[in-house]
């Protein structure tokens, strides 16, 4: 199938366009946005796309233009010899197609589709949708940015026409029949009956795993059959055993409590011994008590009697001394009642001296105190002559006024004041006189005299005697007046101080205040006597004085009275003489204390004499008569004994007695103890322990093999309705076919999954046979730009996946998806001419590819090796077409080239290019 | 003074028959348990027996339903005479067994007062022999169960009269159900030592556990089940019968076999060497089994190899069988061994070379015991040419 040319009309920008192609090499260039992209759609639809399709397929192919029609395109192809024209109109449901043969027949409608689908070996059928259209050619169809979408998905796509062609072509050896398909399909379908898509799993519903599941559902209901009988089994087993202890209990607890009963026993007769054994122990110890308190008594008497003969003994001597010591107290007492008489007798002598001598000295002082009383009184008189003038000093004072020396210094100022005041007002004085006048004249209402002058200080009427009144203003203006004001306050003020002061003129409280000046300087005079004599002190210095004087005299008489009648003394007359005797008593007294203080201490020496000798003598007798007391006690004590334990021969049968009662109760005690050592108490508790713990732990089992036994007896007693051990063995007969079962299953789906690995190893070994030449084909294309030796390896699964690898010389392989983008899109190109060229022969030895910026990560010198490989695609019959925006790069290519220039550029493009066939480009009716 | 009586045991009603599949078959081998009960009793009024000594097992299990506590006594009630029984392994008097059930108690005396349970190890004088019970209270007794009836002798006097009976359950002389592959007795226990017996005091030893019939000693016999419950292993095993027993004290009894079972039990072996063998087989199964199917169980134990299409056929053939039989318990071990034509048809498909490459493939790997997988991957593969799948 070869491309001739293609009209387009009102299909998006292009208002009417028409390209005619080269049968081999195209190169159709021009900017972004001038329409080649649009330009290849519109090929692809107006082959591939029905034309009555409408919605939003048709409306995206329409033009903006205004009054613009509906989408039409017109393309004329050969396929195989003959040429073929179909128009396509794009108008919805009313679209309409039609295909005509050149130079034969003309079809529309549906008819037209189904030969038009038919020529390009559409088997699909016309598209209508752009999902459908995208698989249309897609391997032939390069559309801007899928140049790098996997080649090996494409190539899969075709696979079956590549296969079916090589075949025909006699390059693929050996294909596998539709037997083999329709074989490998049930196989397939068998496998995928079992087993899941991923992980080779059982699938859910299938015969295997229902298998499985009924195989753990029967292990389960297995197990628990099993367990059940497992429960009945042990509940036998507890059973048995609980009946087994029951039994031995049963038979062990009597023999047991009869063991305990006994041992019960002899512990009561131990605890009645131990009674005993108490009660006589205590009989013992009084048996030994008694015995051991007659000895005790007898040995008591015996010792008080020897005690009482040695305190005897001990006392005679001690009695001897109490008379010698009696002696030695007698003399001693009189001795120091000699010495005491002897100073007592001295001591009288003292006391007369002493009063005698105490006298004098009282004599002394009232001769002194009589002396300083009288002058004391001298004095008085003469302090009362001064204050007798002193209070006539005071009294011409006192009645003068009080004025002071500022009081007058006052006066002086304010007479001064008054003075000037007047001065003042006399200058400032009108002076009136009358000389004549007829009629009375009145001033002030005071008649005025003729001849009579009156000063007026102060506004003055002056009334005449028609009635005519003359005022006078003296001194003009009000000066007068303030003046008389000042003159009539000094006035005052000197008037109200002479009153206060009570003297009538300044003269003479001047003198006053002379008078005064002389009075107080008598006064201070007199004063300062006064206090030199010590006037205020005087009355009492001499009441004291006095007293004084009265108590030395009231002394003298007492001391006097206080003398020994007997002795008669003449008193002194003078103080000198009494200074005198009290000297001679002094002397005298002196003596008399010598002489006492000498009879003192031999006083005090045989008092201590005395004294010792009587505390010697006292002591004495006191343990004397404690020996004798404590002898006398022995005595009484020992008879008391005596009186009530008898005499020694009836005390030593006693004794006896006591003895036999001892050894009497020892026997008894010892006999007891005896028995009880042979009961062995120690043992017997033991055992009743040891019993008490063997029959605790027999009923013990009995109750827990009770319970148990119940346990048991309950899990035993079955309701009937099923057979345990039916239902186990069922169990275990079903798992067991069900196992089986599965078994079966499970070798099916072993020899399925074999089936399955060999159909698919066999069927990828005659694939591989089939895609030797396809790779061949690429490798060959791919040597254009990528060198000799790299090769390619295309792989088609059995699973409809593919893989394309390049082996690079050396054998290195890179996965497709590895490559760079740019390489990506040569292996891709490479896959699709190597596909075309071999799909063509389908198709009249030729196809079209477009590849519309295909090449968009090629570098330059990428894109000359590029031009090789579609030269070698165009040298074998495939016609390229190629849409770039940089179509300089593909000079080499040796092109058709069509060229499509944006508006501004246009009309001089347009012209310049020959093949572009623009009957009207959208550029020119921009312009 | 001879007395005749029926020596039986085993009679293990209500035996689950668990690996039979189908529910009514299973219903049918179980109830027909129960159904020999009145041959028994049949058997016994023809025969005038006195009593009837049942020597263990006459439950499968020491639980069984109430429906077959039930429906046992009602026939054994119907018997009308003596029915002696001792618990054996199956229904042993230990804890929980049904012989001391309230319900069993109730049903015994309502519907079978002619049944006696003999649960104690002690004679039991009837007015026409004296029983000697040996009951096992447990599922696998160490001890000799008979062994208290030598010191019974020792030290005890019986009357001379009577004949002496023994009734005991268990293994003599490597007799026993525990040589049976479908008894999980462990070996070593229940064992009878017939040789302490004190054989002058005694007259017959009626024992059980043994499916089969057969004389064990001069007075002691296996009795055998009375109505088969498993394929015989062995020759000269006999079950499906009880005894007839007229004895005298000091006397040698008088046993005479008599058939009560109605289920046939076939055992069949073949091994087929070539396609052709296959008619050869279905023309011996008819001969073996002809119109008995629905009373008949099968023991089949099958081997050799067959084609891939005869190997189908045996399928279907024995897809019947099951279906036909009461049971048909299968040894399958025939293997698939393609036919040339077979091989030929697959692996030579010169149009087909996807199907003739696999089935290469399987053919070579398809010998040997781990060819199993191979040879089943044949099969596949042929039914899927063949319009299977």
């Amino acid at each position: 199938m070869k491309l001739y040319s293609i009209t387009a009309r009102n299909y998006r920008l292009h208002r009417d366009i028409t390209v005619d192609f080269d049968r081999s090499r195209n190169l159709i260039g021009g900017p972004n946005e001038t329409g080649k992209s649009t330009l290849a759609e519109a090929i692809h639809r107006g082959l591939f796309l029905r034309a009555k399709t409408g919605g939003k397929v048709q409306h995206t192919m329409r033009s903006d233009q205004a009054g613009a029609g509906h989408p039409e395109v017109s393309l004329t192809f050969e396929v195989g010899d003959q040429v073929w024209t179909v128009d396509k109109k794009f108008s919805g449901p009313s679209g309409t197609i039609r295909l005509a043969a050149v130079g034969g027949s003309v079809l529309h409608g549906e008819d037209a589709e189904t030969k038009l689908a038919m020529l390009l070996q559409n088997t699909d059928g016309a598209s209508t949708t752009l999902k459908q259209l995208e698989t249309q050619w897609a391997h032939l169809w390069v559309w801007q940015g899928t140049s790098g979408d996997k080649a090996a998905v494409h190539a899969g796509q075709q696979k079956d026409r590549l296969v079916q062609r090589l075949q025909s072509d006699g390059l693929a050896a050996v294909m596998q029949s539709d037997f083999d398909q329709l074989v490998r399909e049930k196989i397939r379908a068998a496998h995928d009956e079992i087993f899941t898509n991923t992980a080779g799993r059982a699938k859910a519903g299938s015969k295997l795993e229902s298998a499985a599941k009924a195989v753990a559902a029967a292990a389960v209901d297995l197990g628990r059959a099993s367990d059940f009988t497992k429960r009945l089994v042990a509940a036998v087993e507890d059973q048995t055993r609980a009946a087994g202890i029951l039994a031995y209990a049963a038979a062990e607890l009597p023999g047991l409590r009869d063991q305990l009963a006994n041992i019960l026993g002899s512990l009561a007769r131990v605890t009645e011994l131990r009674s005993r054994e108490e009660r006589e122990a205590s009989q013992y110890q009084n048996a030994c008590q008694a015995r051991e308190q007659l000895v005790k008594l007898d040995d008591q008497i015996s010792d008080l009697r020897k005690q009482a003969a040695a305190a005897k003994e001990t006392l005679l001597p001690a009695e001897a001394k109490l008379a010698l010591l009696a002696d030695q107290d007698n003399a001693a007492r009189d001795s120091s009642s000699l010495a005491e008489a002897t100073h007592r007798k001295i001591g009288e002598e003292v006391r007369g001296a002493g009063l005698l001598n105490e006298l004098a000295s009282a004599c002394i002082g009232h001769f002194e105190k009589s002396a300083s009383c009288e002058a004391l009184t001298s004095k008085t008189k003469d302090v009362a002559d001064i204050r007798e003038s002193l209070a006539a000093a005071t009294t011409a004072l006192a009645q003068l006024p009080v004025i002071g020396s500022k009081d007058l210094e006052s006066l002086r100022k304010l007479d001064g004041q008054f003075r000037q005041a007047e001065s003042a007002l006399a200058a400032l004085a009108a002076g009136v006189e009358l000389i004549s006048a007829e009629q009375p004249i009145e001033l002030d209402g005071k008649p005025l005299a003729a001849g009579e002058s009156r000063v007026i200080t102060e506004v003055a009427e002056l009334t005449l005697g028609d009635g005519t009144r003359l005022r006078i203003h003296p001194g003009g203006g009000t000066s007068l007046a303030q003046t008389r004001l000042q003159v009539t306050d000094a006035s005052q003020k000197l008037t109200g101080m002479l009153d206060r002061l009570t003297v009538p003129s300044l003269e003479d409280a001047a003198g006053i205040v002379a008078q005064r000046q002389v009075l107080d300087s008598q006064i201070s005079t007199i004063e300062a006597r006064l206090e030199a004599l010590g006037a205020k002190e005087l009355p009492a210095a001499l009441a004291t004085a006095t007293t004084d004087r009265d108590s030395s005299a009231a002394e003298v008489g007492r001391r006097r009275n206080a003398l020994p009648v007997d002795l008669t003394v003449t008193l002194p007359d003078s103080v000198e003489s009494a200074r005198l005797w009290q000297t001679h008593t002094a002397g005298i007294l002196d003596e008399a204390v010598r002489t006492e203080n000498t009879a003192r201490r031999d006083m005090d020496s045989r008092r201590k004499t005395y004294q010792q000798v009587a505390r010697n003598h006292t002591s004495h007798r006191e343990a004397i008569e404690t020996a004798r007391q404590t002898l006398g006690n022995l005595d009484a004590s020992a008879t008391a004994l005596e009186t009530n334990q008898g005499d020694a021969a009836t005390r030593a049968s006693g004794l006896v007695r006591a003895l036999e009662n001892e050894t009497n109760a020892k026997d008894a005690l010892a006999t007891t103890q005896t028995t009880l050592t042979e009961l062995n108490p120690e043992a017997l508790a033991s055992s009743q322990a040891n019993f008490d713990r063997r029959i605790k732990i027999q009923e013990q089992n009995q109750r827990e093999a009770e319970t148990a036994l119940a346990v048991a007896k309950n899990v035993l007693a079955l309701d009937g309705s099923h057979d345990p051990m039916a239902d186990l063995t069922n169990a275990k007969a079903r798992l067991a076919t069900l196992q089986e079962e599965h078994a079966r299953e499970e070798r099916r789906a072993n020899a399925i999954v074999l089936l399955q690995r060999l159909f698919s190893e066999s069927q990828s070994a005659i694939i591989e046979k089939v895609t030797q030449p396809i790779a061949e084909r690429i490798s060959g294309y791919l040597a254009c730009v990528l060198g000799a030796g790299v090769r390619a390896r295309l792989e088609f699964g059995d699973d409809g996946t593919q893989s394309l690898e390049l082996i690079r010389p050396g054998g290195v392989s890179f996965g497709f998806d590895t490559l760079s983008g740019g390489t990506r899109e040569q292996v891709a190109a490479a896959v699709r001419l190597a596909m075309a060229e071999i799909l063509a022969a389908d198709h009249g030895g030729c196809l079209p590819l477009v590849f519309d910026d295909a090449f968009a990560y090629a570098d330059p010198e990428r894109v000359e090796s590029l031009q090789r490989m579609l030269d070698l695609a165009a040298t074998r019959g495939l016609q390229v077409i190629v849409l770039t925006c940089t179509p300089r790069d593909y000079i080499a290519l040796g092109a058709r080239e069509i060229r499509f220039y944006p508006p501004q550029v246009t009309v001089m493009a347009a012209t310049a290019l020959p093949s572009a066939g623009l009957k009207d480009t959208i550029t020119l009716e921009s312009i | 003074m001879p007395v005749t009586f029926l020596h039986t045991a085993d009679w293990q009603l209500a035996k689950p028959y668990a690996r039979v599949r189908d529910d009514s078959k299973r219903f049918r081998l179980q109830q027909e348990r129960i159904e020999c009960l009145s041959r028994i009793g049949s058997a016994a009024r023809e025969h005038c027996a006195s009593f009837v000594v049942v020597a263990g097992d006459l439950f499968d299990s020491p639980s069984p339903t109430k429906a077959t506590v039930s429906a046992v006594c009602s026939a054994v009630g119907s018997m009308g005479i003596p029915v002696l029984v001792i618990p054996g392994n199956h229904d042993h008097g230990g804890p929980g067994s049904l012989w001391g059930q309230d319900f069993f108690q109730r049903e015994m005396q309502q519907l079978a007062p002619n049944l006696r349970v003999l649960l104690t190890p002690e004679p039991l004088v009837l007015d026409d022999a004296v029983i000697f019970p040996a009951p096992l209270m447990r599922r696998h007794e160490m001890a000799d169960p008979t062994a208290w009836i030598r010191k019974a002798f020792e030290e005890n006097t019986f009357p001379i009269g009577p004949p002496r009976i023994v009734l005991a359950h268990g293994s003599v002389q490597g007799f026993g159900a525990a040589q049976d592959d479908e008894d999980d007795s462990p070996s070593g226990t229940n064992l009878i030592d017939l040789g302490r017996l004190p054989d002058a005091e005694l007259d017959y030893v009626a024992l059980g556990d043994w499916h089969g019939t057969k004389q064990v000693g001069p007075k002691a016999w296996y009795c055998g089940t009375p109505e088969i419950d498993r394929f015989p292993k062995g020759e000269g095993n006999e079950p499906g019968h009880i005894l007839k027993v007229t004895v005298s004290r000091g006397g040698i009894p008088q046993v005479e076999k008599l058939a009560t079972a109605r289920f046939h039990w076939h055992q069949l072996a073949f091994r087929f060497s070539e396609d052709a063998s296959l008619d050869t087989f279905v023309a011996l199964l008819e001969a073996s089994i002809g119109g008995q199917g629905p009373d008949s169980l099968l023991l089949l134990a099958l081997e050799g190899s067959l084609g891939i299409e005869a190997s189908d056929r045996l399928e279907i053939v024995l897809d019947a069988l099951e279906s036909r039989l009461l049971r048909l318990k299968l040894s399958h071990h025939v293997t698939i061994a393609p036919t040339p034509e077979e091989i030929l048809a697959l692996a030579g498909r010169t149009g087909d070379p996807l199907v003739a490459a696999v089935a290469g493939k399987l053919v070579a790997m398809a010998d040997g015991d781990a060819g199993e997988v191979a040879r089943m991957a044949l099969r596949e593969l042929h039914s899927a040419c063949s319009g299977g799948h």
